[in-house]
């Protein structure tokens, strides 16, 4: 049922439509994301308060915005997400950061929920993938870019939480995308 | 900073993990007028190895009261479309500006947008025809004009001589468009937009970029709204050292606490 609508009408038909006016399509289009959305927001907000007013805020904005959406860009799911995340990022950095708090972080990667038993195959593929891509950098570069990624930290603030050099996180943070790519070139979608 | 050093910061800058002013810098060097050694490359690489990520997560559904939020907010308002069919109304109204001020300027705009995609890679890929690019400006500004001294102005400058307009390029995930109303010598810039409106949690912030390797934004104001557009008057002292480029950041209410730019979404080059 998640999803399902989205995939029934064709992705980029969603935002297509989304754009002009069509309130089917933007439900269509909640089922298929906010998922992913409210999980990115989260995992960097570790408030599931707050990440719920980002998905509000993500998804009033697409309804707004979706006739500005590019293709080339991304795909929808990823240009939602990255909306999501740069809406955390956001209200994560008007916070007062606590460098207990951030090291911590840096020590204990976050639980694993599981997943909604609704997901489609072609999610679970994806997750797969994308996962896979990551598994295959060095342990540093895999924690430094999830650091960066999942948890929204700058360079400066992962080296103070792990105590590493700031060059160091640099390059790893430099080398593991370099990495990434070749690795998600190699399994194309 | 350099080629070299601008591809060094890419993987951060498409991760949104470096620092507010190494941000700054990094988008200020993308905007540059320079003949660039893969930047921009770079960086599509960078984001094209970022932007998967967000698949590695399991979904969360969100309870069914985001959806209601959702519902209840997007009924009060329509969805913002392209310009040409959004703007249509506002368009026709201002056909008797648009039509002396073409028949005047249509060339020299079409030069200065036209000299301006060809500089700047990126808002080559979202500046839209120029012909376009002049109607959604003077279009959103008659609209605005009736109820704001800024939007006046701003119309004001458009059919001075030797003004002309700049389009923004969107940085990372930003989504919107905008341009600058550019006054002969620089004297005056004006910000134009339907895509930065402030909210009752953030500000977008104006800053100006002076020429130099290393020059630090200068921070020039803050966005206003005017109905449904956002202006911005550029401050007059911050243009008054030169400027290679303009930036937009969004900011905590009031702006930045830092005096540097947290995060830039929009940037002008204003070479030429």
């Amino acid at each position: 049922m998640v999803a399902a609508a989205a995939f029934r009408l064709g992705i980029e038909d969603v935002i297509a439509r989304i754009a002009r006016g069509d309130r089917d399509a933007l439900r269509a289009a909640y089922d298929a994301f906010a998922g992913r959305a409210m999980a990115v927001a989260a995992r960097i907000l570790r408030s599931s308060e707050e990440a719920e007013e980002v998905v509000q805020d993500t998804f009033v904005e697409i309804w707004r915005r979706a006739a500005e959406y590019r293709p080339e860009r991304g795909s929808p799911a990823a240009w939602i997400a990255a909306m999501a995340r740069s809406r955390a990022i956001d209200r994560l950095r008007q916070r007062a950061r606590d460098e207990n708090a951030m090291r911590t972080l840096a020590s204990q990667p976050p639980r694993e929920p599981q997943p909604p038993p609704s997901e489609s195959t072609a999610r679970q593929q994806e997750r797969s993938r994308v996962r896979a891509a990551l598994a295959s950098l060095p342990a540093e570069q895999r924690r430094t870019v999830e650091l960066a990624y999942f948890d929204g930290l700058t360079q400066s603030e992962i080296a103070r939480a792990t105590g590493e050099a700031l060059g160091t996180v640099k390059t790893r943070i430099r080398l593991g995308i370099e990495k990434l790519a070749d690795a998600l070139l190699e399994t194309p979608p | 900073m350099t080629c070299g050093e601008f591809k060094e910061l890419a993987a951060a800058l498409a991760l949104d993990a470096l620092d507010p002013d190494e941000r700054a810098a990094a988008r200020a060097h993308l905007a540059e007028p320079i003949r660039h050694e893969g930047c921009a490359e770079a960086l599509a690489r960078a984001e094209g190895a970022a932007r998967p990520l967000a698949g590695a997560v399991t979904d969360m559904p969100p309870p069914a009261r985001v959806w209601h939020g959702i519902e209840e907010r997007v009924s009060a308002r329509a969805p913002r479309r392209r310009w040409a069919a959004a703007a249509g109304w506002a368009v026709a109204a201002a056909a008797s500006l648009l039509a002396l001020f073409l028949a005047q300027r249509t060339a020299s705009l079409r030069n200065a947008l036209d000299a301006e995609r060809g500089r700047a890679e990126i808002a080559q890929a979202q500046a839209g025809s120029s012909e376009n690019r002049a109607r959604q400006c003077a279009a959103q500004l008659e609209a605005a004009r009736k109820t704001s001294g800024l939007a006046k102005d701003a119309v004001a400058l458009l059919e001075q001589r030797g003004s002309r307009v700049v389009p923004f390029a969107p940085q990372g995930a930003f989504v919107g468009a905008a341009s600058a109303v550019i006054g002969p010598g620089r004297r005056r810039a004006v910000l134009v937009s339907t895509a930065l409106l402030p909210t009752a949690e953030r500000d977008y912030q104006l800053w100006v970029i002076p020429p130099g390797p290393g020059a630090a934004p200068v921070a020039a104001g803050l966005v206003e709204a005017a109905g449904e557009v956002a202006l911005g008057d550029f401050q007059a002292g911050a243009l008054a050292r030169g400027a290679a480029a303009l930036a937009i950041s969004v900011e905590p209410k009031g702006g930045s606490r830092t005096g540097a730019p947290t995060e830039v979404v929009l940037v002008a080059s204003l070479s030429g």
